[in-house]
């Protein structure tokens, strides 16, 4: 590379000063002092080791910690701002890129970065984007406002979706000032379509995330790190001699361990959990799961109207599938999102008027929801904040309503209200309220640590994004062990989902982070797959059976992530990557 | 002066040159936003303190690097590029540019600074001028900025390369350095596979009579060595992409003077 070819030298004179005084014009005469001190704070800013700590160490809306701090002043200025970032699972990661992210780009050190997220994480990296570093990313999935990819200066997308022909190949004309990969061993194979991707983009700056960069044998580290230094570590033949005993590449040779430890913290930062006990005190989650027996009327309705479900999804094509599924969900939900559902099925034919008013009747002879009932035994026996998620508006107004008139506080919370509203919401919830009830869009970007009790009074069925809502809660910076309820009525599908595939795998007393590892591939497509179940079986042994079978295979993907999880602590156990010795072991 | 002193300095002559109102009790300031600049700060009224532990007992923005409140101030001030016509104390009636530069250097890291030049308008020379200036209009003969503005900009552009040369190059080799280094592993980890399938084809050779399959093994491996290849193109392609300079001289104000 010699000078010329790799250096662009340029005078720009955006203003026209030079054309200004060939016509002796003034300009901004009031404005020069200020121009010159804010560019000398530029300048300040610019060569400062990490301008932005101070900001995000007192910023409310971001619990920031030393570790994540000192990651990415490691990874800023020590590392060349490439780095994998392989803290374990809950310890932030996301935090530590969205630094990076913030302090380039207020820096001027970066314009284009790229997130390459898994499917079902790209919500997540949005929502935090945007509430913790007010970085608005836009999103290749679901965002209307995504034209193309070389639009967007902040680009979120999904690993699956890049490897595309046509996105990849305009991803590829770009030069991204910096890439991020979450979950990134899943480019540990270096022959697949990801990996070569991640491998001939242009980039400047590379952040690879992952808790378990190795899953099942070294040459997954190998690839990963090739990513991020091309050559770093030799040749796989030189590597693999040197570095493992055995033929699968399983093991580290001990001989040489100090001497790959030594090359890796040039390229990997790693926090344990352990390391940062003493200042965060990880909290437990305590799930108390009710499946209630309905009421008569409750039942016969559910029953009633699944019937009718069911002979329009046997009867239908497959348009209709998504509409019935969520009549079903609706359903499930409270007396009053069921009528919501009836109304809906008689709009769109799936039921006749006489059927309406019969099912409709029936439902007005229920006086108040068992979940409901089952709930404020809860709530009037204990005086602590309670924060209810529901997926529905209708529910919301019922359960609102219905706290009110028996004399309690409600803050109400949904995806209608203003930013201004929301605000204010949450104020209140903090200030003056015992309970908010909150619809899914209390899920993203809120953070709720003053309060320990979560009530999901309908499930998503989704779970990735229960983990989002307990997440508002279960948080770093969490104080009491939290308590999650969580509510369904026996014979649904929800119970069901609840019984037969959360509770196998523990879901609700995941560390968090962990679900990532099990869900990550999960296109959120399985809640089509379990409602299709419940549609096929005709009597509750087969549903119980085939639910049965889901929750076996979910069991069998957490055991491997365990598996993978182990795996890649063993490999890493005592290296000193950590962050939080960097500075020191730095003579710093 | 620190740089939390510089911000609280900066941020206040902002709101008062651009004739904000602007009141202070306790550490707690309040300005009235102009109606006309409401949409860009997105509030009619900003209430911001400067010391944190103010904002912990009062519910209000607090100022430091990394701010919005700051980062809004700065990108409308840098963006406004500023012509000003002073005099020194005692002017002898020589006409004098002074130029300013915001030179940032820019690659896997960056490096800023702001630069002044002098220029004598009619001799085209640079020159220096220490005294203390005030705000001044005068005329300037239109024909003399017509022909000289351009030259005198070349002029201040010469002194300047000069002044941040040694910036320049030490900007340059730290960034050529960590080149060298990349490019080195890269290369040899490269050479390196090359040679290993190269030797390859001589193990088949020792240990297999199979003149067609060591035919067939070779052709894999010269096809392999041929992806090795193209790859190592394309990758480093990226490499020198990565390392590539911006070295820019922004000039982003002028102060004519009467000395």
């Amino acid at each position: 590379m010699t000078d010329t070819e790799n250096i662009r030298i340029q005078y720009p004179d955006k203003f026209g000063i030079k054309e200004k005084l060939r016509n002796d014009l003034k300009h901004n005469p009031e404005f020069l002092e200020l121009a010159l001190k804010s560019h000398e704070l530029l300048s300040l800013l610019q060569n400062q080791k990490l301008a932005i700590t101070e900001s995000l160490r007192v910023n409310k809306n971001v619990s920031i910690f030393e570790h994540q701090i000192r990651a990415a002043q490691r990874v800023k200025n020590d590392l060349g701002g490439s780095a994998l970032l392989s803290d374990e699972v809950g310890l932030g990661k996301t935090v530590e890129a969205g630094i990076i992210i913030k302090e380039f780009l207020m820096t001027s050190l970066a314009k284009k970065v790229l997130i390459l997220a898994p499917p079902s994480l790209l919500l997540q990296w949005q929502d935090e984007m945007i509430s913790k570093f007010n970085l608005d990313f836009v999103s290749q999935k679901g965002d209307s406002r995504f034209t193309s990819v070389s639009s967007h200066n902040l680009l979120l997308m999904s690993h699956s979706s890049a490897v595309f022909p046509n996105y990849s190949e305009a991803l590829k004309n770009i030069f991204w000032d910096i890439i991020v990969v979450d979950e990134a061993h899943s480019m540990k194979n270096s022959q697949t379509h990801k990996h070569k991707l991640v491998q001939n983009l242009s980039k400047r700056h590379l952040l690879l995330l992952s808790a378990t960069p190795v899953q099942n044998n070294l040459s997954e580290l190998y690839n990963i790190v090739e990513l991020l230094r091309p050559g770093y570590l030799g040749t796989w033949n030189q590597f693999k001699e040197k570095y493992t005993l055995d033929d699968s590449s399983r093991r580290l040779n001990p001989l040489y361990r100090e001497e790959l430890q030594e090359i890796l913290s040039k390229v990997v930062v790693r926090t344990t959990r352990k390391e940062v006990g003493q200042y965060i005190d990880f909290k437990e989650r305590i799930p108390h799961t009710n499946i209630l027996e309905p009421t008569e009327k409750e039942s016969l309705l559910y029953r009633q109207i699944t019937d009718c479900i069911r002979e329009a999804y046997d009867a239908s094509e497959d348009s209709n599938f998504l509409a019935l599924m969520t009549y079903q969900r609706l359903a499930a939900s409270s007396t009053r999102c069921s009528k919501r559902a009836l109304y809906k099925m008689k709009m769109n034919k799936v039921i006749d008027g006489q059927k309406y008013d019969s099912l409709i009747s029936i439902a007005d002879q229920i006086p108040i929801d068992s979940k409901l009932l089952d709930l404020m035994k809860i709530i009037s026996s204990d005086k602590s904040k309670f924060l209810i998620f529901t997926e529905f508006y209708a529910t919301q107004d019922y359960v609102v309503e219905y706290l009110k008139e028996h004399g309690y506080s409600v803050a109400v919370f949904n995806g209608k209200l203003s930013v201004d509203e929301r605000s204010e919401s949450v104020r209140n919830f903090k200030n003056k309220c015992q309970i908010m009830v909150s619809t899914g869009a209390g899920g993203e970007g809120q953070n709720f640590q003053f309060c320990h009790n979560v009530v999901n009074y309908d499930l998503p069925w989704n779970p990735m994004k229960v983990e989002q809502k307990i997440g508002r809660v279960h948080r770093i910076g969490q104080t009491s062990d939290v308590n999650i309820y969580n509510y369904a009525i026996h014979g649904t599908i929800e119970a069901y989902i609840l019984e037969l595939l959360y509770e196998k795998i523990q879901l609700f007393t995941m560390v968090l982070g962990e679900m990532d590892l099990i869900f990550e591939d999960s296109e959120d497509n399985s809640s089509q797959t379990w409602f299709k179940e419940f549609m096929d079986s005709k009597s509750e042994s087969e549903i119980k059976n085939k639910f049965s079978s889901l929750g076996d295979s979910l069991k069998n993907q957490k055991e491997v992530a365990e598996v993978v999880k182990n795996f890649s602590s063993d490999v890493f156990q005592n290296f000193n990557l950590s962050a939080i010795k960097g500075e020191d072991d730095n003579g710093a | 002066m620190e740089p939390e002193n510089k911000i609280r300095e900066f941020v206040i002559s902002f709101f008062s040159i651009s004739k904000f109102q602007i009141s202070e009790k306790s550490g707690v300031y309040t300005v009235l936003v102009p109606e006309i600049n409401q949409n860009y700060f997105q509030k009619s009224k900003l209430v911001f303190t400067f010391d944190e532990k103010v904002s912990n007992e009062v519910n209000c923005d607090l100022i430091i690097p990394g701010s919005k409140i700051l980062f809004q101030i700065m990108t409308l001030c840098s963006n406004k590029g500023s012509i000003v016509k002073k005099r020194t104390k005692y002017p002898t009636g020589i006409i004098v540019v002074r130029y300013h530069f915001f030179v940032h250097f820019s690659s896997t890291s960056n490096t800023s600074k702001l630069f002044s030049v002098d220029v004598d308008l009619q001799k085209l020379q640079i020159t220096n001028i220490v005294d203390d200036l005030t705000e001044y209009d005068f005329a300037i003969d239109p024909k003399s900025l017509l022909e000289n503005v351009t030259k005198s900009y070349i002029v201040a552009l010469d002194d300047l390369k000069e002044k941040t040369d040694a910036l320049k190059t030490d900007f340059i080799n730290a960034n050529q350095s960590q080149y060298q280094n990349d490019y080195k592993i890269f290369v040899t980890k490269f050479d390196d596979e090359i040679r290993e399938l190269d030797n390859s084809i001589n193990e088949k050779e020792k240990t297999s009579d199979d003149l067609e399959k060591i035919k067939k093994y070779r052709f894999m491996i010269m096809d392999k060595i041929t992806d090795l290849e193209k790859e190592k193109n394309e990758l480093l392609g990226n490499l020198e992409k990565k390392y590539k300079i911006n070295l820019n001289y922004n000039l982003i104000a002028c102060e004519l003077i009467l000395s």
